[in-house]
Order: C-alpha cells, then structure tokens, then sequence
C-alpha cells in the first residue's frame, strides 16, 4: 500500500520538478541569447579595433612626444621600422596562436581562442618611434606599435630590434590588451560605451576618451606574466619564422636585466606586473632547445648576418 | 498501475512540450549584423566580406596559400566573397568578381568575416566604383570625429599627431598617401627580407 501511495507522489513531484526545469530553460536559453547579443559588441571588428588602438595612441604620443619624419635619418628609422614589422608580421602568419601550444601560460576561453584565431589588422602593424631615453615600448589594440628610442639604443643588432618587434607583435596577435580590459572592467561597460561610441551617430564622444585614457593606462601598468611569456613564446617562434636568430630573444632579455640592475628599478614595482626575468630567459631558452628553432637556411651567413648588421646601424648608429 | 503509466506520459508529453517551447539557439545568420562578425568554419558557397582596408598588406587576393604567394587582385573593404574552400589552414579559397571579371585566389582566414561592415560614405564609393554594391542601411557613422563632449583637447592633439603619422606610413610604404596599394607594402616587405638575407636559401 505505502508504494501505491508514494509513486503518484513521487511523480507529482517530478511533473512539477520537470515543468519547474523548463521554466529555468527557457530563462537559460534567455540569458545565453542576451548574452550573445552583447557578445556583438565586444567582438570587435577590425576597424572598430583599430579606431579604439587609435585613441589610445593618442593618449600614448600626448604623453611621450613621437619622433616626426622631418630629415633622412628619421624617415629611414620610421621606414626601417616598419618594413621590419610588416615583414616579421607576414612571414610569421602560419605561427600558432594557440594557448596551449604557446605554453598554456594564459587562460583563454573557447571565445577568445577563436578570436585570436581570427584576429585581423584593419590598417597591418604601424610603429612609431617614442622619443624618450625611457625604456619602453607599447602594443595596442588594432596594430599600434610604440617603441622608446632608449629601447632601440639598446639593441645590439637589427636581429635583437626584431625580437622587440617580433615580442609586441604578439601582444597585438593573440589580443593582450582587449583580453586584459575585458577581464578588469564588466563587458557591460564596454558594450555601452561603444555602443554610443560607434552606433550613436554623433561621432568620438567622451565616453570614447574615458575609454581610450583607461585602456592606455592599463597599457602603461603592463602586461601580466602570462601574457608576457606568452609574448616571449610567439616572438622567439616569429624570429624563426622571419628568418632572425631566435637566439636575439634571449640576448635582448638579458639586455634588459642588465639594465633593471644597473638602474636599480624598484623589484618590487618590477615583480608586480612582469615575471621575473631570470625566468622568461630560462623559458626561452627551453623553447629554442625543444623546438629545435632556427632561422632559415642561408639567414645565418656572414653575409646575411652583415648586411642586416650594416643597415641596422645606417639607421639607427 | 494503468493510472500510473497515464500519469507518466502526461509528464514526459508535458516536459517535452515545455522543452520545445524554449527558445532554440539558432546556427548563425549569415550577412546581418547583430551576429559575431566571424564564424570559424565556412562551407562552400557561403558569402564573406573583406574586414581590412588597403594599407594592410593582407587586403590582396593571393594565388596560393602562402604568405609571400603572388597577388592576383586588390581588395577593397567590406568587398564581397564566396568560399570555395576552407581546408587550408589559416588560408580560404574564395571566388569574387573585380570590373565584371570572376577570379579565384586565397585570403588569410581573419580577413574576412560573416558580417557586411559599416561603410564610410568614401568607402562605399570606393567599393562602388570596382562594381560591387554595399550592402543597404550599411553606412557607418563618422568615427573620425574629435571629442568635444568632456573637453579632452589631449585626445584631440594625440590624433592629429596621428594623422600626419598615418599619412608619412603610407608614403613610405611606397604608396601614395591616402590611397595606399597593398601589394606595392607587401613587395616592399618581402624586398626587405631578401635584402637582409632573411629569407633564406
């Protein structure tokens, strides 16, 4: 008798359990729809990308004055730089993007891998060269590429230029700073500001510049240690791929330790956003080592390794 | 137990009815905004249009799916594909049509999208003028204002510093200053590889 009993309780309490359910489905599939609705705007479309890099550069030239084009020698620095990124950026279009095969040093979501994965440039990689001793350099969104002209005194050789290239590169490739803005501010805030930015019809607003001074201050904080040794990553692979030393990675970082010590930087500010160098050399090196990387046949000559040697310093020396 | 069963198929009919009820996530549409401007798998015959604008070195068509592959055609932004094949890598095999003649080549798998872009009046012209039409009600709004509302005249200094920056890049890059040609940027590309021995034997 109690079984007689309890069964059609049992499944009244399913039936309602079960309706109860749907009723939570529909508001899922609901959400997921909304969501996917707001997704529209955060999945930026190259020009959109690119006009966001845009304001931050802005903000990036009013506080560091760029070098202008106003003789031969700034004209040929400006140009070398940037047949140096285009080339780089185009002969290294079939190295992975993917984070896994990158070092599993950053966390991304199937979403982000797959807009990495199609990431385009709306205008290819613009440098320009910052006229300050500081050694800096910043990547933006939609191929903006800053370099200090302290940064360029430091490199040795054209090869060690182009794993600072090849290094920011990948931090425009595999979508660093719009990762890292996603991540700190709500997608709400960044759905709202550009939608009035782009769709309101009334052109760059202030909501536009609030946005590009955030961005660009989160630039000017850095990038956090997974991104930079993903960035180290891709870079030693694209120096590869360009036919440069993948090597100059490695002489580059210890450049720049070499310069934290002299300097006495702040470890503590230092540690804060990027990981220790020691390590980065140390990954990088067991890159080299396990991909068996390097550049192609015949890139390594003495004449090769001269003529980049020669215009490097034509430019630059 | 008959009164049992009954009542067990009212429940499975009502939860299957409450089920098909729900809203279903839709396979993407194609060429309508409000989507994502992308999609990672195609299927020939689907229509994609060119996302970047002719001072990058990718608004080419290519004759092969190499980076350094000869160009066979320029292409303009927002200009409309077809897919022939996606089996390629990153490479698309695509067929389009410039001045009334159909060509097939490969473009690199992020320059195109799903989604027609907004225009600029001058875009729209430039599209219109190699024969194809933009999509309708696709005209963007003025990007390139200045920003005025919350007196940010730092912003509005940085991106005329930029302007003349673009202007000088696009000159250098053997083009002309607001008509850039990709495949004069991407030959002076490849001549810097070569003259710096980078690409090899």
């Amino acid at each position: 008798m109690k079984i007689k009993v309890r069964k059609p309780r049992f499944m009244s309490v399913l039936l309602v359990a079960c309706l109860a359910g749907c009723s939570l489905l529909n508001k899922v599939a609901e959400s997921v729809n909304a969501l996917e609705e707001m997704k529209v705007v955060d999945n930026l479309e190259p020009s959109e990308q690119y006009y966001l890099g845009r304001g931050v550069s802005a903000v990036i030239v009013d506080r560091y004055k760029p070098i202008e084009i106003k003789d031969q020698r700034s004209e040929r620095q400006i140009q070398y730089l940037n047949e140096m990124s285009g080339f780089i950026e185009i002969a290294a279009k079939d190295v992975t993007r993917s984070a896994r095969k990158l070092g599993d040093y950053t966390d991304r979501s199937f979403d982000e891998q797959e807009r990495v994965y199609n990431l385009a440039l709306y205008k290819g990689i613009q440098v320009g060269v910052l006229d300050s001793d500081e050694v800096a350099a910043y990547a933006t969104p939609g191929g903006f590429l800053w370099i200090s002209r302290g940064l360029i005194n430091m490199c040795n050789n054209e090869d060690e230029l182009a794993a600072v290239v090849a290094h920011e590169t990948a931090h425009i490739i595999l979508d660093h700073g719009m990762a890292n803005y996603r991540r700190a501010h709500k997608q709400s805030i960044i759905t709202s500001t550009l939608s009035e930015t782009w769709f309101s019809g009334s052109g760059v607003g202030a909501n536009f510049g609030r946005l590009c001074v955030t961005l660009s201050e989160d630039l000017f904080n850095g990038y956090n240690p997974g991104q930079e040794f993903e960035a180290d990553n891709w870079g030693t692979r694209a120096l590869a791929a360009s036919g440069y030393a993948p090597d100059a990675m490695v002489a580059m970082l210890k450049r720049i330790e070499q310069h934290e010590k002299d300097h006495k930087v702040d470890p503590e500010a230092y540690l804060a956003h990027h990981p220790p160098i020691g390590e980065r050399i140390k990954a990088v090196q067991d890159l080299i080592k396990q991909e068996n990387l390097k550049g192609n046949t015949g890139t390594m000559t003495p004449d090769a390794i001269q003529a980049r040697n020669k215009r490097f310093e034509a430019a630059f020396k | 137990m008959a009164r049992l069963s009954l009542f067990g198929a009212i429940c499975l009919a009502a939860l299957l009815s409450a089920c098909a009820s729900a809203p279903s996530r839709d396979v993407q549409p194609l060429q309508t905004t409000g989507t994502l401007p992308y999609r990672h798998y195609w299927r020939e015959g689907d229509p994609v249009f060119v996302r970047v604008q002719a001072s990058s070195a990718d608004a080419l068509l290519l004759a092969e799916p190499d980076p350094w592959a000869e160009p066979l055609a320029l292409l303009e932004y927002g200009q409309p594909l077809t897919v022939l094949d996606e089996s390629h890598g990153n490479y698309i095999s695509v067929r389009t049509r410039g001045l009334g003649v159909e060509i097939e080549g490969w473009v690199m798998r992020g320059t195109v999208g799903i989604r027609a872009p907004l225009l600029s009046e001058l875009e729209q012209h430039e599209l219109e003028r190699t024969g194809f039409e933009s999509a309708p009600d696709a005209t963007a709004p003025p990007v390139e204002g200045r920003p005025t509302e919350d007196g940010s005249n730092d912003l509005a200094r940085g991106l005329a510093r930029l302007d003349e920056h673009e202007a000088d890049l696009n000159r250098l890059r053997g083009g002309d200053a607001l008509n850039p040609d990709p495949a004069i940027t991407r030959a002076r590309f490849r001549a810097f590889g070569e003259q710096g021995g980078l690409l090899g034997d």
